[in-house]
């Protein structure tokens, strides 16, 4: 039984952090119906550009908001200059140019700072050794990784449902047409919700990478693993992302563990198989909404 | 529906400026074009490759011109010139052991595996390009191939040639069942369904270890007997390779051109009109799959046998990814395409690696961005065009002319009727 | 009496398509002018040219400013609102929120309020269903709803697509009610697309007829009424 807790803890932590980056996807999916495959690399190069401010010197709360913008900025950059030309195109060419950036941050990444996996500190303040309750051990930084998952579903709670700009961005999402008649500027709220995903990923990827090490393909995995939380989810529900990436998080830690065969080796077949069964028996995942074939 | 929109010199008049800076670039130092790697930065090979591309625009541009009055004479002119066109790249492959050597950084071995390249991304532009479905597990078949190979050599000593009959039936079927689930997928979420299929063989062929010789692979070295030429093992490969590759293109461009080419552009660009004109979609769509699958499966198996190595770490995620980049670099809706991706995939790489182990993929990431924004046909479309208009003179068609924007998709319908479904290509009045 | 809006050789095409081959409108401060034609006349084409929602050449002057070059959003904080064909409703927003979103140029958030109320007061109706979800309601409330959110912009000039479509006629006759009161008491100008001539014609001062992306015939709506033509083609007695 301990055991078992004591894994539900750390696949918990884990899957806030597939949330976190199938938040980023679905925010991205539900306002442009574009699957990002870019979306991890957009992380782990922010990852990194964190990295560089603490090495420079920088302190972690200073360095971390301070990527956090420097992502945000960059996610907007990145749909006005190569989505939106595209944004109409057949899906063929969108999958491509969303590959297209997964190799450039990849190899980019890769050019700037090698191969070698660099050591990520824990944020200052957050202790390294363990709580003990009982028989199990708390790990202080999984509290905090789950605290910064609440606190960011809130701010985003009030942005999408409480503010006039969250109104215009989910309008802009929903009815991109009916928007623009009543004077929304759909294309800046596309572009604005790139920069939210693309901050939320780079969140994802800064948090990880205390914990995995930080090198280039770092995100690749995780990628792998928030396509199945938002294909579980629901690709068009925020929220459902969050459970989604919880669930992965405690499906992997408890199938590696418990199922003989997959033990850690082959966890990310066990995203594949969630990803197909959630597609063959409700497409629209858990939270989603059916979706309407547009002919 | 622009799915497969080609390159449209009306469209994009910066491109053809790009080129001709490229080839004054490479004028001014001729040198360079050899020389790449040492220029030591981005800028070389994006250059090289204008420069390359231009040239052959030009040269595409100069025989059109030239071959005018012969082509005007009709249809049967122009089917004849295109079987010598088809004569002389088999003949560029036939002949290959003469000059491959004067070619920089090509050798024998290398133009195998291109070819490789070729016989999978064939089998994308048949699945992609044709039949609209995004396929980025191609690498998984790839491994199937190769693993066909190693397993059979490993466990029961079972000659390599028998890989080559055996891998593509279980790559093939394998393809047709993976078809099912992917029926219920579209776009993006079949890519996204294929791609966790490519990311699940490492760690698969990782953990079956009996089978699999886990992380170490399977080393055949030195261990496949070859009937002749056995003091040339790269020249036999080569030609072994270079035929079953003419075999897969000529059953490609059959298929393409048959019956089955037909219902999958039907499905492509209207599968509820190609549905309701009697075409077995489903059917149709695992097919393509299937088919797609053996290519890939037989490319995996030849791979196997050149490099006489098969490890998990060769059939990394990437390699799917780099599949997909090259059918879309040569052109997705084109069998010949497949011939330049195959190149492209295997040559530049090898030629920009030496700036830095991850320039290639950088490198491939901005040309891949590129062609999307220029030349959605990829290169080959790129040249297709060029020569309609060299053929037509050099000029230009006028904006609106041909009357309003039209589709016609023809479906042929199991009966073999032919029926023409028009769809309105603008919005409604 | 001075035009709210005027266009001189108004051309559109969707690509390499044209759709209007030069159309000369006139739109009458506080008036309301109709725009009649068979399917595909190029009447609804007009109105989304009207806004730079397809490519668009010619002079067109709003409030007696030339707007070319402005975009879609700013047409709509200048006071030209339409009210699409099939009603654009938000429907997985809650009315209010459909109100709001119409309110979107404005930042009064008082008047905002304000209006909302007035809105319910027009189309009682709606505010009994202010936090349902406005895709399940009928249609005739929906289009009660796309009228009242382009109200909430304030607009000076109504660009109306075919407001009657699909909804039975008790339903049309209250909806043309409330748009002559909102003409007559608010002063907003309307440009009218509509299937039903007669209905149209007997709201509107002006129309105009368009065949195949050209007005063929315009006048007063008795001139048009009058016509042998018109009542041939498009009233059907």
């Amino acid at each position: 039984m301990t055991e078992f807790i004591q894994l539900v803890l750390a696949g918990t932590a884990n899957g806030c952090i597939y949330g976190l980056l199938a938040l980023a996807l679905v925010l991205i999916y539900r306002s442009t119906h574009i699957i990002n495959f870019g979306q991890g690399e957009m992380a782990m190069f922010s990852t990194y550009i964190c990295w560089s401010f603490l090495n420079a010197g920088m302190g972690y709360w200073v360095a971390v908001p301070l990527t956090l913008i420097l992502a945000f900025a960059a996610g907007i950059a990145v749909q006005r200059i190569l989505i939106r030309p595209v944004q109409n195109a057949p899906e063929l060419t969108i999958v491509i140019v969303t590959l297209g950036l997964y190799l450039f941050f990849n190899s980019l990444a890769l050019w700037i700072y090698s191969g070698v996996p660099k050591p990520f500190p824990l944020p200052t303040g957050i202790r390294q050794a363990s709580w003990q309750v009982g028989d199990i051990f708390i790990i202080p930084y999984h509290l905090f990784i789950f605290a910064v998952l609440i606190t960011l579903m809130a701010v985003l709670y009030v942005l999408f449902q409480r503010t006039k700009l969250g109104l215009g961005l989910r309008a802009a999402a929903a009815q991109p047409a009916s928007s623009r008649l009543v004077g929304i500027n759909v294309n800046w709220m596309l572009a604005l919700g790139w920069g939210i995903a693309a901050a939320a990923g780079a969140l994802a990827g800064i948090l990880s990478a205390p914990v995995v090490q930080l090198e280039p393909n770092f995100m690749a995995t995780i990628l792998i693993f928030s396509f199945a939380s938002a294909t579980l989810g629901g690709f068009d529900s925020p929220p459902g992302a969050v459970v989604g990436g919880i669930a992965i998080g405690n499906i992997v830690a408890l199938g590696g563990r418990y199922i003989e065969f997959i033990g850690t080796q082959l966890d990310i077949v066990l995203a594949l198989v969630v990803i197909v069964a959630v597609l063959l028996i409700r497409p629209a995942g858990l939270f989603g909404r059916q979706v309407v074939q547009r002919v | 529906m622009d799915f497969v929109r080609s390159f449209d010199y009306r469209r994009n008049w910066f491109f053809p400026l790009f080129v001709v800076a490229g080839l004054v670039w490479l004028l001014a130092e001729p040198a360079k074009l050899d020389a790449i790697p040492a220029v030591g930065d981005l800028i070389g090979p994006f250059a090289g490759m204008a420069a390359l591309l231009s040239i052959v625009a030009i040269g595409t541009v100069i025989v059109a011109t030239a071959l005018r009055p012969v082509l005007d004479r009709g249809p049967q002119a122009e089917r004849a010139l295109r079987w010598v066109g088809y004569g002389l790249i088999i003949a560029f492959f036939a002949f290959m052991p003469l000059y491959v050597e004067a070619i920089p950084h090509a050798s024998m071995l290398k133009m195998t595996v291109a070819i490789q390249f070729m016989m999978v991304i064939v089998g994308i532009n048949l699945l992609t390009g044709f039949g609209g479905q995004i396929s980025l597990g191609q690498g998984a078949f790839f491994a199937i191939g190769g693993y066909t190979l190693a397993i059979g050599f490993r466990e029961w000593d079972m000659p390599w040639g028998w890989s080559l009959i055996i891998a593509p039936l279980i790559a093939g079927a394998l393809g047709f069942l993976i078809g099912i689930p992917a029926l219920r997928f579209k776009g993006p979420y079949l890519a996204l369904a294929t791609l966790s299929l490519a990311v699940t063989v490492t760690p698969l062929a990782k953990k079956f270890e009996e089978f699999t010789g886990g992380v170490q692979g399977v080393v055949m070295f030195g261990k496949l007997g070859v009937p002749f030429w056995q003091d040339n093992l790269d020249r036999f490969f080569y030609y072994t390779t270079a035929l079953l590759a003419l075999l897969v293109f000529v059953l490609a461009a059959n298929l393409r051109r048959g019956r089955f080419g037909r219902a999958l552009i039907a499905i492509r660009d209207n599968e509820t009109a190609a549905s309701a004109m009697g075409v077995n979609v489903a059917l149709y769509k695992m097919t393509a799959f299937g088919i797609a699958g053996a290519f890939a499966g037989l490319a995996g198996a030849l791979n196997g046998v050149v490099i006489q190595f098969v490890s998990p770490d060769q059939y990394s995620p990437l390699l799917s990814i780099r599949f997909l980049v090259g059918a879309v670099i040569g052109g997705v809706a084109t069998i010949n395409g497949a011939i330049i991706g195959g190149l492209f995939q295997q040559f530049v790489p090898d030629v920009t690696v030496s700036i830095n182990k991850s320039a290639p993929d950088a490198i491939q990431a901005i040309i891949l961005i590129v062609v999307m924004y220029t030349m959605r046909h990829g290169v080959a479309g790129f040249l297709q065009e060029t020569w309609r208009y060299a053929r037509s003179g050099l000029r230009l068609r006028k904006p609106g002319a041909g009357g309003t924007a039209i589709v016609e998709t023809v479906v042929v319908v199991e009966q073999e009727e032919v029926v023409v479904v028009r769809q309105d290509g603008g919005g409604s009045g | 009496m001075s035009a709210i809006l005027e266009a001189v050789n108004l051309r559109a095409a969707y690509g390499d398509r044209p759709v209007l081959f030069g159309i000369d409108l006139r739109v009458p401060e506080r008036g309301i002018v109709a725009l009649l034609g068979a399917n595909g006349a190029g009447k609804t084409t007009t109105l989304r040219a009207l806004l730079a929602e397809v490519r668009t050449w010619g002079d067109v002057r709003y409030q007696g400013e030339s707007i070319a070059g402005k975009s879609t959003q700013d047409l709509v904080r200048m006071g030209m609102v339409m009210v699409p064909e099939g009603r654009g409703t938000f429907t997985d927003f809650t009315v209010e929120e459909n109100l709001l979103l119409g309110a979107y140029s404005r930042r009064d958030k008082d008047g905002i309020r304000r209006d909302i109320e007035r809105m319910y007061g027009y189309f009682p109706v709606l505010g009994q269903r202010r936090k349902q979800r406005a895709g399940s309601m009928s249609g005739g409330e929906q289009q009660m709803l796309a009228i009242a959110r382009a109200l909430m912009s304030r607009p000076k000039l109504l660009l109306l697509d075919e407001p009657s479509l699909g909804l039975a006629p008790l339903i049309v006759q209250e909806i043309f009610g409330i748009l002559t009161t909102i003409n007559r008491e608010e002063g907003v100008s309307m440009l009218l697309v509509e299937q039903d001539a007669v209905r149209a014609l007997k709201v509107a001062t002006y129309a105009y007829l368009l065949e195949t992306g050209r007005v063929a015939l315009e006048g007063t709506a008795d001139q048009l009424a009058a016509s042998d033509d018109v009542r041939r083609a498009y009233l059907g007695y």
